[in-house]
């Protein structure tokens, strides 16, 4: 059953892409999905038949495609740690550190690290080329691959982002290597992001209400990925407690 | 969230409005399976059985996602 709702994602994905359309219902689905999931953190023994079906249904809900434990344990030297629980780890957060609990999305950090790289070393390019690679790629990136990243992953962000400040509580986990302090400043910067997103969509969209709904093409290119679903224009400064719930 | 959704009916289709209402719903179902599983119920059997009640519930969630997503495409296919 996992593995057939794995293809029809997949599928869905492809033809989207094929036809140029939105994914945002897909992960809109994907969401609710991550919310039951994280379910099985709550600490009851759940029956065998049920976790070796949430197991499955984790490998399509926490987008983690490629194996990157053991490149993350060679590249930073995490050091073995327990989790949490029995039920943290089979939900997946099988470490406490935060990069290694991201698995392949922590990639997403490194792609938009050396995009920036990238933009910032052609931005002396005169060629009207790189100009227009430059401009699509600032597009895509800021602000709505990221607000969609963020908006995607929020929750298995916030439970990566806890587990990892658990380290400074717990005596018993090795926290004096690069890796860890690492791990802790990428996850802390992280918080950051992610506590002051609900305020942030919050404050900003309500105040820029009247770009919305005069159809600002430059405003729907960057920040679209908030609103491009709802219904604006009928219920008004109002439909934004969505998205920030 | 199911307030807020019925409530307002935010979204710009009226049945993402439902399905979204339906996905909360069937969240809140599988929360109360969770009490089921404490240590109240110490049957096995029983605990198999919610445990299936989950999968069951679960599995109808992601084909009514699923079959949702599925006529979209199929439309936006057959429209070009």
């Amino acid at each position: 059953m996992a593995l057939a709702a794995g293809g029809a994602v997949l599928s869905y994905v492809v033809i989207n892409i094929i036809l140029k359309g939105s994914l945002q219902q897909l992960f809109q689905s994907i969401k609710k999905l991550q919310i039951v999931v994280h379910m099985s953190l709550v600490n009851v023994s759940m029956p065998g038949n049920a976790s070796i079906f949430f197991s499955y249904l984790l490998q399509i809900v926490a987008f983690d495609v490629i194996p990157t434990d053991n490149a993350y344990d060679a590249v930073f030297g995490f050091e073995e740690s327990q989790p949490v629980s029995t039920n943290f780890e089979l939900t997946g957060y099988e470490s406490v550190y935060f990069i290694r609990n991201m698995g392949s999305m922590y990639l997403l950090y490194v792609l938009t690290l050396i995009t920036l790289l990238l933009l910032a070393a052609t931005s002396c390019s005169e060629s009207m080329k790189v100009h227009e690679y430059r401009q699509m790629v600032k597009e895509k990136l800021f602000w709505s691959g990221i607000l969609a990243f963020i908006e995607d992953t929020y929750i298995i962000l916030c439970v990566s982002f806890s587990l990892n400040l658990a380290v400074l509580y717990d005596e018993t986990t090795p926290d004096s290597h690069f890796g860890s302090i690492f791990s802790l400043v990428t996850a802390i910067a992280t918080g950051a992001v992610l506590f002051s997103m609900p305020i942030i969509v919050g404050v900003y969209f309500p105040r820029n209400i009247d770009k919305i709904n005069e159809c600002d093409i430059e405003f729907k290119q960057t920040f679209g990925v908030v609103f491009e679903e709802l219904n604006v224009k009928r219920h008004g400064k109002s439909v934004f407690a969505l998205p920030v719930y | 969230m199911i307030i807020l959704v019925g409530q307002l009916r935010p979204y710009k289709l009226p049945m993402d409005n439902y399905i979204d209402m339906a996905n909360e719903f069937a969240i809140c179902i599988l929360i109360y399976h969770l009490i089921c599983l404490t240590d109240f119920v110490l049957d096995a059997a029983a605990r198999q059985s919610i445990g299936g009640s989950v999968i069951a519930l679960v599995t109808l969630l992601l084909v009514c996602n699923l079959g949702y997503l599925s006529k979209n495409i199929i439309a936006k296919v057959v429209r070009k």
